[in-house]
Protein backbone atom coordinates (compact mmCIF):
# COMPACT_ATOMS: atom_id res chain seq x y z
CA UNK A 1 0.00 0.00 0.00
CA UNK A 2 2.58 2.92 1.23
CA UNK A 3 4.97 1.55 -1.54
CA UNK A 4 2.36 1.48 -4.27
CA UNK A 5 1.48 5.34 -2.77
CA UNK A 6 5.37 5.89 -3.11
CA UNK A 7 5.07 4.83 -6.50
CA UNK A 8 2.59 7.04 -7.55
CA UNK A 9 3.75 10.31 -5.56
CA UNK A 10 3.08 12.43 -8.11
CA UNK A 11 -0.71 11.17 -8.48
CA UNK A 12 -1.10 11.32 -4.74
CA UNK A 13 -0.12 14.27 -4.16
CA UNK A 14 -2.18 15.82 -6.42
CA UNK A 15 -5.11 13.68 -5.11
CA UNK A 16 -4.36 15.46 -1.40
CA UNK A 17 -4.08 18.87 -2.79
CA UNK A 18 -7.60 18.31 -4.46
CA UNK A 19 -9.02 17.37 -1.32
CA UNK A 20 -7.59 19.95 0.80
CA UNK A 21 -8.92 22.52 -1.97
CA UNK A 22 -12.14 21.26 -1.71
CA UNK A 23 -12.52 20.80 1.89
CA UNK A 24 -11.46 24.51 2.12
CA UNK A 25 -13.71 25.65 -0.39
CA UNK A 26 -16.46 23.96 2.02
CA UNK A 27 -15.58 25.53 5.23
CA UNK A 28 -15.26 28.82 3.23
CA UNK A 29 -18.24 28.73 1.60
CA UNK A 30 -20.60 27.09 4.07
CA UNK A 31 -21.47 30.51 5.47
CA UNK A 32 -22.21 31.68 2.58
CA UNK A 33 -25.01 28.61 2.04
CA UNK A 34 -27.17 29.50 4.64
CA UNK A 35 -30.81 30.07 3.55
CA UNK A 36 -31.76 33.95 2.85
CA UNK A 37 -34.99 35.38 3.86
CA UNK A 38 -36.79 36.87 1.25
CA UNK A 39 -38.50 40.39 2.16
CA UNK A 40 -41.16 42.35 0.16
CA UNK A 41 -40.57 45.66 -0.06
CA UNK A 42 -44.07 48.06 -0.44
CA UNK A 43 -41.95 50.24 -2.89
CA UNK A 44 -41.61 47.66 -5.50
CA UNK A 45 -45.43 48.08 -6.30
CA UNK A 46 -45.59 50.59 -9.81
CA UNK A 47 -48.99 53.14 -9.32
CA UNK A 48 -50.80 52.86 -12.85
CA UNK A 49 -54.15 54.62 -13.94
CA UNK A 50 -56.02 53.76 -16.90
CA UNK A 51 -56.35 56.98 -19.85
CA UNK A 52 -58.83 57.51 -22.54
CA UNK A 53 -56.62 57.43 -26.31
CA UNK A 54 -58.57 60.28 -26.99
CA UNK A 55 -58.46 62.20 -24.28
CA UNK A 56 -54.82 61.88 -24.30
CA UNK A 57 -54.43 63.12 -27.60
CA UNK A 58 -56.25 66.35 -27.61
CA UNK A 59 -53.99 66.59 -23.95
CA UNK A 60 -50.59 66.08 -26.37
CA UNK A 61 -52.05 68.17 -29.00
CA UNK A 62 -52.98 70.45 -26.29
CA UNK A 63 -49.43 70.70 -24.76
CA UNK A 64 -47.92 71.46 -28.30
CA UNK A 65 -50.03 74.40 -28.49
CA UNK A 66 -48.48 75.78 -25.32
CA UNK A 67 -45.25 74.73 -26.23
CA UNK A 68 -45.49 76.83 -28.97
CA UNK A 69 -47.04 79.84 -27.82
CA UNK A 70 -44.35 79.53 -25.24
CA UNK A 71 -41.53 79.83 -28.02
CA UNK A 72 -43.34 83.01 -29.62
CA UNK A 73 -43.61 84.71 -26.12
CA UNK A 74 -39.72 84.07 -25.09
CA UNK A 75 -38.74 85.16 -28.90
CA UNK A 76 -40.87 88.61 -28.06
CA UNK A 77 -38.98 88.95 -25.08
CA UNK A 78 -35.92 88.65 -26.13
CA UNK A 79 -36.54 90.92 -28.75
CA UNK A 80 -37.42 93.38 -26.24
CA UNK A 81 -34.48 92.72 -23.78
CA UNK A 82 -32.16 93.51 -26.61
CA UNK A 83 -33.75 97.11 -27.61
CA UNK A 84 -32.99 97.80 -23.65
CA UNK A 85 -29.72 96.83 -23.56
CA UNK A 86 -28.84 99.04 -26.63
CA UNK A 87 -30.19 101.84 -24.99
CA UNK A 88 -28.99 101.59 -21.60
CA UNK A 89 -25.46 101.29 -23.18
CA UNK A 90 -25.92 104.83 -25.31
CA UNK A 91 -26.58 106.54 -22.23
CA UNK A 92 -23.80 104.93 -20.12
CA UNK A 93 -21.69 106.62 -22.56
CA UNK A 94 -23.58 109.57 -22.57
CA UNK A 95 -22.91 109.92 -19.02
CA UNK A 96 -18.73 108.93 -18.93
CA UNK A 97 -17.95 111.88 -21.46
CA UNK A 98 -19.79 114.31 -18.83
CA UNK A 99 -17.77 112.87 -15.55
CA UNK A 100 -14.30 113.57 -17.84
CA UNK A 101 -15.49 116.88 -18.53
CA UNK A 102 -16.55 117.95 -14.80
CA UNK A 103 -13.28 115.68 -13.50
CA UNK A 104 -10.71 118.35 -15.20
CA UNK A 105 -12.73 121.49 -13.94
CA UNK A 106 -12.54 120.35 -10.82
CA UNK A 107 -8.54 119.70 -11.09
CA UNK A 108 -8.20 122.87 -12.43
CA UNK A 109 -9.92 124.85 -9.63
CA UNK A 110 -7.94 122.91 -6.86
CA UNK A 111 -4.48 123.74 -8.30
CA UNK A 112 -5.27 127.34 -7.62
CA UNK A 113 -6.88 126.78 -4.66
CA UNK A 114 -3.55 124.97 -3.18
CA UNK A 115 -1.17 127.71 -4.24
CA UNK A 116 -3.29 130.17 -2.16
CA UNK A 117 -3.32 128.21 0.90
CA UNK A 118 0.38 126.82 0.61
CA UNK A 119 1.04 130.72 1.17
CA UNK A 120 -1.08 131.34 3.91
CA UNK A 121 0.34 128.38 5.65
CA UNK A 122 3.96 129.90 5.59
CA UNK A 123 2.96 132.70 7.84
CA UNK A 124 0.81 130.81 10.21
CA UNK A 125 3.71 127.73 10.92
CA UNK A 126 6.07 130.90 12.01
CA UNK A 127 3.20 132.36 14.53
CA UNK A 128 2.90 128.83 15.36
CA UNK A 129 6.40 127.96 16.68
CA UNK A 130 6.90 131.02 18.42
CA UNK A 131 3.45 130.51 20.97
CA UNK A 132 4.77 126.45 20.87
CA UNK A 133 7.74 127.79 22.88
CA UNK A 134 6.17 129.44 25.40
CA UNK A 135 3.84 127.02 26.04
CA UNK A 136 6.07 123.72 26.57
CA UNK A 137 8.10 126.30 29.60
CA UNK A 138 4.80 126.78 31.30
CA UNK A 139 4.00 122.98 31.03
CA UNK A 140 7.29 121.84 32.15
CA UNK A 141 6.76 123.67 35.69
CA UNK A 142 3.60 122.10 35.78
CA UNK A 143 4.54 118.92 35.09
CA UNK A 144 6.78 118.49 37.56
CA UNK A 145 4.10 120.10 40.23
CA UNK A 146 2.02 117.15 38.92
CA UNK A 147 3.98 114.63 39.65
CA UNK A 148 4.83 115.25 43.25
CA UNK A 149 1.81 115.21 44.02
CA UNK A 150 1.43 112.27 42.29
CA UNK A 151 3.72 110.08 44.53
CA UNK A 152 2.15 111.40 47.45
CA UNK A 153 -1.53 110.29 46.31
CA UNK A 154 0.21 106.86 45.30
CA UNK A 155 1.37 106.06 48.72
CA UNK A 156 -1.41 106.36 50.43
CA UNK A 157 -3.67 104.75 48.03
CA UNK A 158 -0.73 101.59 48.67
CA UNK A 159 -1.59 101.57 52.20
CA UNK A 160 -5.15 101.22 51.60
CA UNK A 161 -5.21 98.95 49.17
CA UNK A 162 -2.87 96.42 52.13
CA UNK A 163 -5.34 97.36 54.86
CA UNK A 164 -8.08 96.49 52.48
CA UNK A 165 -6.82 93.02 51.16
CA UNK A 166 -5.99 91.67 54.52
CA UNK A 167 -9.44 92.37 55.56
CA UNK A 168 -11.33 90.64 51.91
CA UNK A 169 -8.68 87.66 53.30
CA UNK A 170 -10.08 87.30 56.23
CA UNK A 171 -13.48 87.09 55.16
CA UNK A 172 -12.75 84.54 52.48
CA UNK A 173 -11.38 82.66 55.19
CA UNK A 174 -14.65 82.52 57.00
CA UNK A 175 -16.64 82.05 54.22
CA UNK A 176 -14.90 79.28 53.02
CA UNK A 177 -15.11 77.39 56.31
CA UNK A 178 -18.81 77.95 56.30
CA UNK A 179 -18.83 76.43 52.49
CA UNK A 180 -17.01 73.59 53.25
CA UNK A 181 -19.06 72.99 56.62
CA UNK A 182 -22.21 73.27 54.86
CA UNK A 183 -21.21 71.21 51.67
CA UNK A 184 -20.08 68.26 54.44
CA UNK A 185 -23.53 68.44 55.85
CA UNK A 186 -25.00 68.02 52.63
CA UNK A 187 -23.05 64.96 51.98
CA UNK A 188 -23.74 63.47 55.04
CA UNK A 189 -27.22 63.80 54.14
CA UNK A 190 -27.46 62.42 50.92
CA UNK A 191 -25.52 59.33 51.99
CA UNK A 192 -27.80 58.41 54.52
CA UNK A 193 -30.50 59.50 51.60
CA UNK A 194 -28.74 56.68 49.17
CA UNK A 195 -28.26 54.02 51.91
CA UNK A 196 -31.92 54.21 52.64
CA UNK A 197 -32.85 53.66 49.22
CA UNK A 198 -30.25 50.93 48.83
CA UNK A 199 -31.89 49.08 52.33
CA UNK A 200 -35.12 49.90 50.10
CA UNK A 201 -34.40 48.46 46.57
CA UNK A 202 -32.36 45.20 48.69
CA UNK A 203 -35.67 44.47 50.50
CA UNK A 204 -37.97 45.40 47.71
CA UNK A 205 -35.25 43.03 45.68
CA UNK A 206 -35.53 40.30 48.48
CA UNK A 207 -39.20 40.12 48.38
CA UNK A 208 -39.76 39.90 44.99
CA UNK A 209 -36.94 36.56 44.94
CA UNK A 210 -39.02 35.53 47.54
CA UNK A 211 -42.05 35.62 45.90
CA UNK A 212 -40.43 34.14 42.16
CA UNK A 213 -39.04 31.31 44.80
CA UNK A 214 -42.56 30.51 46.20
CA UNK A 215 -44.17 30.68 42.57
CA UNK A 216 -41.49 28.27 41.21
CA UNK A 217 -41.85 26.15 43.77
CA UNK A 218 -45.56 26.22 44.05
CA UNK A 219 -45.23 24.95 39.86
CA UNK A 220 -42.97 22.88 40.81
CA UNK A 221 -44.89 20.87 43.53
CA UNK A 222 -47.72 21.56 40.73
CA UNK A 223 -46.52 19.63 38.21
CA UNK A 224 -45.27 16.72 40.93
CA UNK A 225 -48.84 16.54 41.80
CA UNK A 226 -50.09 16.14 38.56
CA UNK A 227 -47.28 13.37 37.79
CA UNK A 228 -48.29 11.50 40.44
CA UNK A 229 -51.64 11.44 40.20
CA UNK A 230 -51.59 10.60 36.04
CA UNK A 231 -49.22 7.83 37.54
CA UNK A 232 -51.51 6.57 40.62
CA UNK A 233 -54.36 6.44 38.02
CA UNK A 234 -52.22 4.31 35.93
CA UNK A 235 -51.39 1.90 38.07
CA UNK A 236 -54.69 1.64 39.21
CA UNK A 237 -56.18 1.22 35.21
CA UNK A 238 -53.18 -1.87 35.24
CA UNK A 239 -55.23 -3.78 38.37
CA UNK A 240 -58.24 -3.21 36.65
CA UNK A 241 -60.03 -5.54 34.89
CA UNK A 242 -63.42 -4.92 32.49
CA UNK A 243 -66.50 -6.46 34.39
CA UNK A 244 -68.70 -8.81 32.24
CA UNK A 245 -71.48 -6.91 32.39
CA UNK A 246 -70.95 -3.64 32.49
CA UNK A 247 -71.12 -1.17 29.65
CA UNK A 248 -68.19 0.74 28.56
CA UNK A 249 -66.96 4.31 28.81
CA UNK A 250 -68.17 4.33 32.37
CA UNK A 251 -66.69 6.68 34.94
CA UNK A 252 -66.88 7.01 38.69
CA UNK A 253 -65.01 9.08 41.24
CA UNK A 254 -63.35 7.43 44.42
CA UNK A 255 -62.26 8.86 47.47
CA UNK A 256 -58.85 7.04 48.37
CA UNK A 257 -56.74 7.29 51.80
CA UNK A 258 -53.51 6.70 51.69
CA UNK A 259 -50.27 6.27 54.20
CA UNK A 260 -47.28 8.42 53.44
CA UNK A 261 -45.98 4.74 52.29
CA UNK A 262 -48.44 4.35 49.50
CA UNK A 263 -50.82 2.06 50.92
CA UNK A 264 -54.28 2.19 50.75
CA UNK A 265 -55.98 3.11 53.55
CA UNK A 266 -59.47 2.83 52.51
CA UNK A 267 -61.26 3.23 49.18
CA UNK A 268 -64.51 4.51 48.79
CA UNK A 269 -67.23 5.15 45.63
CA UNK A 270 -67.62 9.27 45.87
CA UNK A 271 -69.66 9.20 43.18
CA UNK A 272 -71.08 6.19 41.48
CA UNK A 273 -71.30 5.06 37.76
CA UNK A 274 -74.32 3.93 37.88
CA UNK A 275 -73.31 0.46 37.32
CA UNK A 276 -72.79 -1.68 40.66
CA UNK A 277 -70.37 -4.67 39.30
CA UNK A 278 -68.31 -1.81 37.99
CA UNK A 279 -67.77 0.54 40.78
CA UNK A 280 -67.02 -2.70 42.49
CA UNK A 281 -63.96 -3.60 40.23
CA UNK A 282 -62.83 -0.18 40.65
CA UNK A 283 -63.09 -0.84 43.95
CA UNK A 284 -60.83 -3.86 44.12
CA UNK A 285 -58.32 -2.49 41.77
CA UNK A 286 -57.24 0.42 44.12
CA UNK A 287 -56.80 -2.24 46.29
CA UNK A 288 -54.84 -4.90 44.27
CA UNK A 289 -52.91 -1.53 43.13
CA UNK A 290 -51.65 -0.66 46.55
CA UNK A 291 -49.09 0.62 47.45
CA UNK A 292 -49.37 3.57 45.60
CA UNK A 293 -47.14 5.90 43.83
CA UNK A 294 -46.60 8.29 46.25
CA UNK A 295 -43.74 11.60 46.28
CA UNK A 296 -41.45 11.24 49.02
CA UNK A 297 -42.01 15.11 50.07
CA UNK A 298 -43.94 14.99 53.00
CA UNK A 299 -45.63 18.54 52.27
CA UNK A 300 -46.65 17.69 49.04
CA UNK A 301 -47.57 14.50 50.55
CA UNK A 302 -50.70 15.92 52.38
CA UNK A 303 -52.30 16.58 48.93
CA UNK A 304 -52.61 12.80 48.70
CA UNK A 305 -53.84 11.78 51.89
CA UNK A 306 -56.97 12.18 50.99
CA UNK A 307 -57.21 12.46 47.42
CA UNK A 308 -60.40 12.40 45.21
CA UNK A 309 -60.17 10.73 41.69
CA UNK A 310 -61.83 9.94 38.74
CA UNK A 311 -61.51 6.99 37.35
CA UNK A 312 -61.85 6.89 33.37
CA UNK A 313 -61.01 3.87 32.02
CA UNK A 314 -58.85 4.27 28.77
CA UNK A 315 -58.03 7.89 29.72
CA UNK A 316 -54.46 7.13 30.38
CA UNK B 1 -29.17 26.43 23.47
CA UNK B 2 -27.43 27.91 20.39
CA UNK B 3 -25.53 25.34 18.46
CA UNK B 4 -22.18 26.04 16.36
CA UNK B 5 -23.42 24.92 12.99
CA UNK B 6 -20.28 25.36 11.17
CA UNK B 7 -19.14 22.54 9.33
CA UNK B 8 -15.88 22.11 11.09
CA UNK B 9 -17.36 22.26 14.61
CA UNK B 10 -19.71 19.41 13.42
CA UNK B 11 -17.68 16.89 12.45
CA UNK B 12 -14.72 17.42 15.72
CA UNK B 13 -18.11 17.22 17.56
CA UNK B 14 -19.57 13.92 16.03
CA UNK B 15 -19.20 10.83 17.83
CA UNK B 16 -16.54 8.57 17.24
CA UNK B 17 -17.82 5.79 15.17
CA UNK B 18 -19.58 8.28 13.29
CA UNK B 19 -15.84 10.44 13.01
CA UNK B 20 -13.63 6.89 12.08
CA UNK B 21 -16.42 6.38 9.15
CA UNK B 22 -15.79 9.95 7.89
CA UNK B 23 -11.71 9.17 8.22
CA UNK B 24 -12.17 5.84 6.34
CA UNK B 25 -14.04 7.56 3.45
CA UNK B 26 -11.31 10.39 3.11
CA UNK B 27 -8.63 8.05 2.75
CA UNK B 28 -10.42 6.12 0.56
CA UNK B 29 -11.45 9.10 -1.42
CA UNK B 30 -7.66 10.09 -1.54
CA UNK B 31 -6.97 6.73 -2.47
CA UNK B 32 -9.28 6.29 -5.18
CA UNK B 33 -8.55 9.84 -6.83
CA UNK B 34 -4.57 8.68 -6.72
CA UNK B 35 -5.49 5.74 -8.57
CA UNK B 36 -7.76 7.85 -10.71
CA UNK B 37 -4.76 10.16 -12.10
CA UNK B 38 -2.19 7.29 -12.15
CA UNK B 39 -4.81 5.18 -14.50
CA UNK B 40 -5.62 8.23 -16.36
CA UNK B 41 -1.71 8.77 -17.09
CA UNK B 42 -1.11 5.35 -17.98
CA UNK B 43 -3.99 4.43 -20.44
CA UNK B 44 -3.47 7.77 -22.13
CA UNK B 45 0.26 6.83 -22.36
CA UNK B 46 -0.39 3.35 -23.74
CA UNK B 47 -3.24 5.01 -26.24
CA UNK B 48 0.24 7.22 -27.62
CA UNK B 49 2.03 4.55 -27.65
CA UNK B 50 -0.18 2.41 -30.06
CA UNK B 51 -0.76 5.02 -32.08
CA UNK B 52 3.25 5.57 -32.48
CA UNK B 53 3.91 1.82 -32.95
CA UNK B 54 0.82 1.10 -35.56
CA UNK B 55 2.93 3.75 -37.73
CA UNK B 56 5.99 2.65 -37.63
CA UNK B 57 5.14 -0.52 -38.04
CA UNK B 58 2.67 -0.23 -41.13
CA UNK B 59 5.35 2.79 -42.23
CA UNK B 60 6.61 -0.25 -44.76
CA UNK B 61 10.08 -0.68 -42.79
CA UNK B 62 11.65 -4.21 -42.01
CA UNK B 63 10.50 -6.24 -39.56
CA UNK B 64 13.68 -7.09 -38.77
CA UNK B 65 14.98 -4.10 -38.12
CA UNK B 66 11.81 -3.12 -35.83
CA UNK B 67 12.76 -6.15 -33.93
CA UNK B 68 16.15 -5.11 -33.34
CA UNK B 69 15.02 -1.23 -32.44
CA UNK B 70 12.45 -2.33 -29.70
CA UNK B 71 14.96 -5.26 -28.55
CA UNK B 72 17.42 -2.55 -27.95
CA UNK B 73 15.29 -0.12 -26.14
CA UNK B 74 14.42 -2.31 -22.90
CA UNK B 75 10.80 -2.82 -21.34
CA UNK B 76 8.72 -2.34 -24.76
CA UNK B 77 5.25 -1.97 -23.62
CA UNK B 78 1.77 -2.32 -25.45
CA UNK B 79 1.57 -3.17 -29.00
CA UNK B 80 5.37 -2.93 -29.21
CA UNK B 81 5.39 -5.68 -26.95
CA UNK B 82 3.37 -7.89 -28.68
CA UNK B 83 5.03 -8.05 -31.35
CA UNK B 84 8.82 -8.10 -29.96
CA UNK B 85 7.11 -11.58 -28.13
CA UNK B 86 5.71 -12.92 -31.44
CA UNK B 87 8.34 -11.63 -33.66
CA UNK B 88 10.68 -13.95 -31.35
CA UNK B 89 9.04 -16.24 -31.08
CA UNK B 90 8.57 -16.85 -34.68
CA UNK B 91 12.56 -16.43 -35.77
CA UNK B 92 13.33 -18.86 -32.85
CA UNK B 93 11.06 -21.98 -34.47
CA UNK B 94 12.04 -20.95 -37.80
CA UNK B 95 15.36 -21.36 -37.58
CA UNK B 96 14.71 -25.11 -36.36
CA UNK B 97 15.20 -27.32 -38.89
CA UNK B 98 12.33 -29.58 -39.89
CA UNK B 99 9.71 -27.92 -38.69
CA UNK B 100 6.07 -27.54 -40.24
CA UNK B 101 4.53 -23.52 -40.55
CA UNK B 102 1.64 -24.73 -38.96
CA UNK B 103 4.03 -24.79 -35.76
CA UNK B 104 5.47 -21.92 -36.48
CA UNK B 105 2.24 -19.86 -36.53
CA UNK B 106 1.14 -21.36 -33.78
CA UNK B 107 4.05 -21.02 -31.15
CA UNK B 108 3.92 -17.07 -32.57
CA UNK B 109 0.54 -16.64 -32.04
CA UNK B 110 0.61 -18.26 -28.20
CA UNK B 111 3.75 -16.41 -27.15
CA UNK B 112 1.44 -13.43 -28.64
CA UNK B 113 -1.22 -14.58 -27.19
CA UNK B 114 -0.03 -14.29 -23.37
CA UNK B 115 1.75 -11.22 -24.20
CA UNK B 116 -1.64 -10.06 -24.65
CA UNK B 117 -3.58 -11.09 -21.72
CA UNK B 118 -0.50 -9.43 -19.76
CA UNK B 119 -0.63 -6.14 -21.24
CA UNK B 120 -4.73 -5.62 -20.70
CA UNK B 121 -4.38 -7.05 -17.13
CA UNK B 122 -1.54 -4.57 -16.55
CA UNK B 123 -4.27 -1.93 -17.69
CA UNK B 124 -6.89 -3.13 -15.95
CA UNK B 125 -5.43 -2.93 -12.36
CA UNK B 126 -7.21 -0.85 -9.77
CA UNK B 127 -10.67 -0.63 -11.69
CA UNK B 128 -12.07 -3.26 -9.57
CA UNK B 129 -10.76 -1.50 -6.17
CA UNK B 130 -12.59 2.01 -8.31
CA UNK B 131 -15.61 -0.46 -8.83
CA UNK B 132 -15.50 -1.07 -5.17
CA UNK B 133 -15.28 2.11 -4.01
CA UNK B 134 -18.22 3.34 -6.21
CA UNK B 135 -20.30 0.36 -4.89
CA UNK B 136 -19.86 0.43 -1.17
CA UNK B 137 -18.33 3.73 -0.37
CA UNK B 138 -22.24 4.86 -0.22
CA UNK B 139 -23.56 2.34 2.12
CA UNK B 140 -20.48 3.27 4.25
CA UNK B 141 -21.76 6.75 4.92
CA UNK B 142 -25.08 5.43 5.03
CA UNK B 143 -23.49 3.23 8.09
CA UNK B 144 -21.97 6.66 9.59
CA UNK B 145 -25.50 8.74 9.20
CA UNK B 146 -27.76 5.56 10.50
CA UNK B 147 -24.90 5.41 13.37
CA UNK B 148 -25.28 8.82 14.11
CA UNK B 149 -29.37 9.21 13.95
CA UNK B 150 -29.17 6.14 16.33
CA UNK B 151 -27.18 7.87 19.00
CA UNK B 152 -28.61 11.37 18.31
CA UNK B 153 -32.29 9.83 19.35
CA UNK B 154 -30.87 7.52 22.12
CA UNK B 155 -30.04 10.74 23.66
CA UNK B 156 -33.09 12.30 23.15
CA UNK B 157 -35.21 9.62 25.09
CA UNK B 158 -33.78 10.76 27.72
CA UNK B 159 -34.79 14.15 28.10
CA UNK B 160 -38.54 15.08 28.35
CA UNK B 161 -38.91 17.88 26.41
CA UNK B 162 -37.24 17.14 22.92
CA UNK B 163 -36.77 20.44 21.32
CA UNK B 164 -35.46 21.05 17.78
CA UNK B 165 -32.17 22.38 18.65
CA UNK B 166 -31.47 19.12 20.26
CA UNK B 167 -32.10 16.89 17.50
CA UNK B 168 -30.63 19.13 13.92
CA UNK B 169 -26.80 19.38 15.29
CA UNK B 170 -26.70 15.46 14.92
CA UNK B 171 -28.72 14.70 12.52
CA UNK B 172 -26.59 17.00 10.76
CA UNK B 173 -23.10 16.07 11.32
CA UNK B 174 -24.64 12.42 10.72
CA UNK B 175 -25.43 13.52 7.15
CA UNK B 176 -21.64 14.50 6.44
CA UNK B 177 -21.22 11.06 6.16
CA UNK B 178 -23.74 9.88 4.02
CA UNK B 179 -22.14 13.61 2.12
CA UNK B 180 -18.59 12.33 1.93
CA UNK B 181 -19.85 8.65 1.01
CA UNK B 182 -21.53 9.90 -2.28
CA UNK B 183 -18.29 12.36 -2.85
CA UNK B 184 -15.86 9.68 -2.50
CA UNK B 185 -18.13 7.25 -4.89
CA UNK B 186 -19.07 9.46 -8.15
CA UNK B 187 -16.29 9.97 -9.13
CA UNK B 188 -15.27 6.53 -8.79
CA UNK B 189 -18.22 5.31 -10.71
CA UNK B 190 -17.53 7.86 -13.02
CA UNK B 191 -13.78 7.02 -13.67
CA UNK B 192 -14.51 2.91 -13.60
CA UNK B 193 -16.88 3.07 -16.42
CA UNK B 194 -14.53 5.25 -18.32
CA UNK B 195 -11.38 3.35 -17.88
CA UNK B 196 -13.29 -0.23 -18.14
CA UNK B 197 -14.29 1.50 -21.94
CA UNK B 198 -10.74 2.38 -22.81
CA UNK B 199 -9.32 -0.65 -21.56
CA UNK B 200 -12.25 -2.53 -23.81
CA UNK B 201 -11.00 -0.44 -26.92
CA UNK B 202 -7.22 -0.87 -26.67
CA UNK B 203 -7.78 -4.86 -26.50
CA UNK B 204 -9.71 -4.59 -28.76
CA UNK B 205 -6.91 -2.32 -30.73
CA UNK B 206 -4.07 -5.23 -29.97
CA UNK B 207 -6.58 -8.03 -30.97
CA UNK B 208 -6.70 -6.82 -34.45
CA UNK B 209 -3.12 -5.88 -34.52
CA UNK B 210 -2.08 -9.43 -33.24
CA UNK B 211 -4.45 -11.18 -36.26
CA UNK B 212 -3.26 -8.65 -38.58
CA UNK B 213 0.48 -9.52 -37.76
CA UNK B 214 -0.35 -12.95 -37.63
CA UNK B 215 -1.74 -13.14 -41.15
CA UNK B 216 1.30 -10.96 -42.17
CA UNK B 217 3.85 -14.08 -40.85
CA UNK B 218 1.45 -16.37 -42.67
CA UNK B 219 2.29 -14.60 -46.19
CA UNK B 220 5.69 -14.92 -45.28
CA UNK B 221 5.94 -18.90 -43.77
CA UNK B 222 4.06 -19.81 -47.32
CA UNK B 223 5.96 -17.60 -49.53
CA UNK B 224 8.96 -19.65 -48.79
Amino acid sequence: MIEWIKENSIAFTIAVILHLLFIGALLFNWEYDKPKQIVLKQGDVIQTTAVDANSFNAKIEQIEQQKKAEQQRKAAEARKKKALKEKKHREELKRKEEQKRKKAEAARKKEQQRKAALLKEKKLKEQKLKEKKLREKKLKEKKRKEAEKKAAEEKRKKEQARKKAEAQKAEEKKRKEAEQKRIAEQKRKEEQRRKAEAEKKRQAELRRQQERERAERERLSRGIVNKYVALIAQKIERNWRQPLDAPRNLQCKIDIRLRSTGEVVSVKIAESSGNASFDRSVETAVRRASPLPVPKDSVIFKEFEVMRLRFEPGSH
Amino acid sequence: MQHDMSILSLITNASFMVQMVMLGLLTVSVISWTMIIQKWQILKKAKQEANLFERRFWSGADLVDLYKALTQRKNAQGMASIFEAGFREYAKLHKQPGIISEAVLEGAQRAMRVTLNREVERAESGLPFLATVGSTSPYVGLFGTVWGIMNSFRALGQVEQATMSMVAPGIAEALIATAMGLFAAIPAVIAFNRFSYSVERLESRYDGFMEEFSNLLNRQVHNQ
